[in-house]
């Protein structure tokens, strides 16, 4: 029994997620990293014909991540966003909002309250079952669809364990900036995990997370406070997370399949700043506030199963059905006694999907030419609240907004090695679209194995973005207003091209050199922005597709490894020219490239004797500009310069083991350079012209200083 | 093994954290009179004391009394009586407002200064005595010190202008869809349209009011549209009006066409939004206005009409306008008389910078200054003065500019960020200011907002407290 058991652990190990035997990986390539996101199937890095990023699991452990956003702040050409008045962290990409960029887990796209992939917060994608992270710059839309316009970050999940038993449990305390407390401040993460195998073909993964984040304070005074100058509540909003998550696993011979539950639970509090007072004369007044609560609950079912067919047909097909469901529970509170009232909950965004992609691969059995097919099909159920947004009829009645999306999409895929060195991948996609004209999307992608370990590759891309509900259903037209949505919205569409050039060597001493260029290359088509469409008699304002976006890339990193000693270091530069044009104003925008540099860097020494590893991460962003519409002091519309001033983010830990592993500490600071606002700079005074009222922030929320954290977690594996 | 389920049990109990709770201390109740000063006008009065919270326990309070010029017996009584120079005012359990009356027994000469200042000297439950421990009754009518007062403007469609007077708290409310055109009083002959009403003026080159007119949408005031000379000035210079001073000379005395704006709503707004001019279309007339003496005559007619009617129209020096309907076709009673009010609640056609320079701009929650009848207002800052510290001493008077609008919209917002980054409708009070007002009687106040929205949030609910300044 004991042998069947390790048996079945080895295979697991050596086979990562969807494991695939066709791959016969040899010896020397046993250590490099396999990847699945845009594979046909998984295979080594190298032979990938895109360039895949990882951000392995000991990255993720060495940052102590518990969600992505903790992780993603050090990756390159990566920034987070995040929202003080709904406490979203959002990713921007190259510059393009989370709308652009796409999250799979398990290869299948991971509901948000308003998209399917994307739009994610990243605080809500726990990290606490997940082997590595792989990050696919560009258009993917052949194998990821819709709205994979920047890039596609694809989550694998660990799939059993290579013990009968593996428990561990997790006790993680961070301050918050440099506030900390028991209950009140900080953050507090507790996690358990129980992996079983029962024999070599059934295991099950049971996991739970609790985050509680209590909210950055910063110079703001918390929910008691009681005067009305601005500074009751948080500058980052209190959040309470749970996670639950189970798989239960089969595999035999050449089939494999999986169920994946995922619940995810959310609460995050706003305390409005805005004190209202109560007349009590002849007493003094006595103050409430209009407070919410955002309540998030989501629910993740996967089916996977994959294996052969007809003991040649490489099969692989995913059935899901997600629902995230954002609720608000708007009520008052009295600040004098401390009470709720007018509690009122409503649901604000939801959205329910069914999903299911497939491929069939090895039509040839040829290791030459291989084959996909596939198809994707997408049942959205969205709906908003007219609170989510700018949503009303003529009356100046509220509306809800509910709407059904489907998208049914077939694409096909060949990998056609030309030589043991070159391959060719051209790649299409047919998508047949509920809602809008029926999108279709392209790649081509190229690899060539020069001698001395030298790869090569180049690939092209194409995708589009569907608009959003605020794009197409806003509504607000009175005496005073008319801003309007626009139903005949086309998708924005996207093309990247990418070149980029591998290097790795081993010197005789034994230390591994590896180096990596990348030269990319993206436009985006038919932007979608809200313009001012009509002056005269009345100032109509819609949204239109009217915007260009153009984006230049060249990145590098360097990796150098020696015995325990592992260095990266990589820098980008990236330029990006946008072409904003405020129609009936009758301007356009500057749309020279603009460009920001980026370096990041990290260093780790593991020192086997003390079981102790030493990592710091460092990245540095440049400044950031860009062109935005305003107003001068003789109230005529301009476009300013406006820039994001340069910040530097390290994060720093030690890990060490006692007692065989079973027991490990991790000790460490992020936000080392502490970082809280960044000011965002315009060249001159003047209100946006962005909507009819709308005023530019200038402050960004980056992060909440230098903080510290203590893990604790306890493993105890066991046949 | 066993070691090992002791850690894990460790590491449960960790994670099991208890919640801390807050200790609730009882809140000692508040006790104090409904305003600071009183004019008697009937024979006997109610005087009223009010709890902040329902009385936990039953009891009784004790004034003390000060007396001007009268004595208890010969000019006035109370009930429960005065006895060893207090008056002891029982309540019961669980009230909020408690009373005594105060009878006059004997008429005071008009002119002279006689009243009665009760004072609360103690409490017999745990109450604090707040900042009203006192009230002067007065028996001739003598100016307010102060109170708390909600101008009735009618909700979120704010359908009424409530002129206020501030020295004798009292109020009063006109439909403002019941009058377009005010005919000035003073010695200029000018006429003002109504502004709370987005009704606009254009001068035509004829001066036949049987001459066909015809509408001319570019006179309609919504964001961004509108004539700013088509309106009046909202500064409220009555030299700067729409229509040109009325000539003695008839040929230089133009036909108008008036837009006559729009109605109050009759959709209910979404909470925080308001609707008062989201109604119907008042229609269009045109007009042509002629001295009349030291009168006015109006000759009005609808724009496709060819024919007219004519009025004349009445200067009362009492009054700053006399206020004539179009569409009612006779003079209406709108302002109390010119010395009887200092602030007007109302909507407005200001005017704003926008993307295609000066333009109106229809606002609600307006408040206007009588600045024809005398009076005046500035804003404090709370960064320079505390209101419940503020005296005369304080009062900046270069501060009291000719502008009508010195309090105008300023003591509110009408938006917060909403989720889509377009702003929200929801009434914000601006509770970093209080306003400084002098009456046309000379007494100066300083008022502070309480609030423009009901508890739901609905807006057109104003409410303000103010105190006279010594």
């Amino acid at each position: 029994m004991r042998i069947n058991i390790t048996l079945f652990a080895v295979l697991l190990l050596s086979n990562y997620s969807f494991s695939q035997q066709k791959d016969t990986i040899n010896s020397s390539e046993k250590l490099s990293e396999v990847v699945v996101t845009g594979q046909l199937e998984p295979q080594s890095i190298k032979k990938s014909v895109f360039n895949v990023r990882v951000i392995s699991k000991e990255d993720i452990k060495q940052l102590a991540a518990n969600n992505l956003s903790d992780v993603l702040n050090q990756y390159l050409n990566i920034s987070i966003r995040t929202s003080g008045s709904d406490g979203r962290s959002t990713v921007s990409m190259f510059g393009l909002d989370a709308q652009y960029f796409k999250i799979l887990i398990d290869n299948i796209p991971l509901v948000s309250d308003t998209g399917m992939g994307t739009n994610v917060d990243l605080t809500q994608v726990n990290l606490d079952d997940v082997e590595r992270i792989e990050i696919i710059e560009g258009s993917m839309g052949v194998t990821h669809g819709a709205n994979a316009v920047s890039g596609i970050l694809n989550i694998i999940t660990k799939k059993g364990g290579g013990y009968r038993w593996q428990i561990s449990a997790t006790v993680q305390e961070e301050t918050v900036g440099n506030e900390y407390a028991l209950f009140d401040k900080g953050r507090h993460i507790q996690s358990a995990k129980i992996a079983h195998n029962f024999n070599e073909h059934w295991f099950v993964n049971i996991g739970g997370n609790r985050n509680d984040f209590a909210g950055f304070y910063d110079n703001k005074k918390g929910k008691d406070y009681g005067f009305n100058d601005g500074l009751r509540g948080y500058e980052w909003l209190p959040k309470d997370q749970l996670v639950g998550n189970a798989m239960l696993g089969y595999q035999k011979d050449n089939f494999r399949i999986f169920y994946k539950f995922d619940y995810y639970g959310e609460n995050v509090h706003f305390y409005s700043p805005i004190l209202i007072p109560q007349d009590n004369y002849p007493f003094p007044e006595t103050y409430f506030t209009n407070d919410k609560r955002f309540l998030t609950n989501r629910f993740y079912h996967h089916l996977n199963s994959n294996g052969k067919l007809f003991s040649r047909l490489n099969y692989n097909i995913s059935l899901s059905h997600q629902k995230q469901e954002r609720d608000v529970e708007k009520f008052n509170y009295q600040i004098e006694t401390k009470d709720e009232f007018a509690n009122d909950r409503q649901t604000y965004q939801s959205k329910e999907v069914f999903y299911s992609t497939g491929t069939l691969s090895n039509f040839f059995n040829n290791p030459k030419v291989d084959f996909q097919l596939g198809y994707e099909i997408t049942n959205e159920n969205g709906f908003y609240d007219a609170s989510a947004g700018t949503f009303k009829d003529d009356q100046q009645q509220a509306v809800d907004i509910r709407k059904r999306l489907e998208n049914y999409d077939v694409f096909s895929v060949a990998e056609i090695s030309l030589s043991d060195k070159f391959s060719i991948r051209p790649g299409l996609r047919y998508s047949i679209q509920s809602k809008f004209d029926n999108q279709y999307a392209s790649s081509l992608g190229l690899r060539y194995l020069f001698k001395k370990g030298l790869e090569a590759r180049a690939s092209l891309g194409k995708s589009y973005r569907t608009p959003n509900f605020d794009e197409l259903y806003t509504y607000f037209v009175d005496s005073n207003h008319n801003i309007q949505g626009n139903p005949d919205l086309v998708p924005e569409s996207s093309t990247s091209y990418e070149l980029s050039f591998k290097r790795a060597c081993a010197l005789g001493s034994g230390a591994q050199i590896a180096n990596n260029l990348a030269v990319t290359y993206m436009d985006v088509d038919d932007r979608i922005d809200m313009v001012l469409t009509q002056v005269v008699p009345t100032q109509v304002y819609e949204y239109v597709n009217i915007n260009k976006y153009k984006m230049w890339n060249i990145s590098t990193t360097e990796q150098y490894t020696y015995k325990g000693f592992t260095a990266k270091i990589g820098a980008a530069v990236v330029g990006i020219s946008r072409k904003l044009d405020l129609a009936a104003l009758n301007l356009t925008s500057d749309d020279k490239f603009l460009y920001s540099l980026q370096l990041n860097s990290s260093v780790s020494y593991n020192i086997p004797k003390w079981n102790t590893l030493f990592a710091v991460y460092y990245k540095y962003n440049g400044e950031q500009q860009r062109f935005v519409a305003g107003t001068d002091t003789d109230g005529n519309a301009k476009f300013f310069l406006e820039g994001i001033r340069p910040y530097s983010w390290m994060d720093a830990s030690v890990r060490k083991t006692f007692f065989k592993n079973q027991f490990e500490v991790t000790v460490g600071a992020r936000n080392l350079f502490d970082i809280t606002n960044v000011q965002s700079v315009r060249n001159a005074g003047g209100d946006s012209t962005g909507g009819a009222h709308a005023a530019g922030s200038t402050d960004l929320l980056l992060g909440y200083g230098r903080s510290y954290f203590l893990k604790l977690t306890y493993n105890l594996n066991f046949n | 093994m066993k070691k090992n389920f002791i850690l894990i049990l460790s590491f449960v109990l960790l994670a099991l954290g208890a919640c801390s709770s807050d200790d609730e201390v009882a809140q000692p109740n508040a006790v104090a009179f409904a305003s600071t000063s009183l004019n008697l006008s009937a024979e006997t009065t109610p005087i009223e004391i009010k709890f902040a919270s329902p009385t936990a326990a039953a009891g009784s309070l004790t004034l003390t009394y000060t007396e001007t010029a009268v004595a208890n017996g010969t000019d006035y009584s109370t009930t429960p009586a005065i006895a060893a120079s207090k008056v002891i005012v029982p309540f019961e359990k669980n009230v909020s407002t408690v009373s005594f009356t105060f009878k006059k027994l004997k008429e005071a000469i008009e002119g002279e200064v006689k009243n009665v200042v009760f004072t609360i000297s103690s409490v017999t439950i745990n109450a604090v005595i707040s900042e009203n421990k006192s009230i002067q009754v007065n028996f001739n009518e003598t100016a307010s010190l102060g109170t708390a007062l909600a101008p009735e403007v009618g909700g979120p469609f704010q359908q009424n202008q409530v002129y206020v007077d501030l020295s004798s708290g009292k109020m009063t409310s006109v439909l403002r869809t019941s009058w377009d055109l005010g005919f000035y009083s003073g010695a200029d002959f000018k006429v003002v349209i109504n502004t709370s009403v987005k009704m606009s003026a254009k001068q035509t080159t004829s001066t036949n009011i049987d001459e066909v007119q015809v509408e001319d949408e570019t006179m309609l005031i919504n964001q961004g549209s509108g004539i700013v000379a088509q309106v009046d000035d909202p500064s409220g210079d009555i030299t700067k009006t729409a229509i040109a001073t009325i000539s003695s000379t008839d040929s230089e005395n133009k036909v108008y066409v008036v837009n006559l704006g729009s109605n109050p709503g009759t959709a209910e707004p979404t909470v925080g939004a308001e609707g008062s001019a989201t109604g119907t279309s008042r229609g269009w007339k045109k007009i042509r206005i002629l001295r009349s003496g030291n009168d006015y005559k109006i000759q009005y007619a609808d724009l496709a009409a060819t024919t007219h009617q004519e009025v004349v129209i009445t200067k009362n020096a009492a009054y700053n306008f006399t206020f004539f309907s179009l569409l009612d076709k006779k003079t209406v009673s709108v302002e109390p008389q010119k010395a009887q009010w200092d602030l007007n609640f109302t909507t407005f056609t200001n005017t704003t910078q926008g993307q295609t320079g000066l333009s109106p701009y229809h606002y609600a929650d307006f408040v206007l200054s009588n600045l024809k009848g005398g009076a005046l207002a500035y804003q404090v800052l709370t960064s320079e003065f505390a209101y419940d510290t503020f005296t005369l001493a304080n009062v900046a008077s270069a501060k009291f500019t000719a502008d009508q609008r010195n309090i105008g919209p300023n003591w509110r917002g009408t938006s917060v960020a909403g989720p889509s980054g377009f702003p929200v409708s929801q009434f914000v009070l601006r509770t970093d200011r209080f306003y400084v007002v002098k009456d046309p009687a000379g007494n100066v106040y300083k008022l502070k907002f309480t609030g423009g929205a009901n508890a739901e949030g609905k807006r057109g609910y104003p409410t303000f407290q103010y105190a006279i300044l010594k």
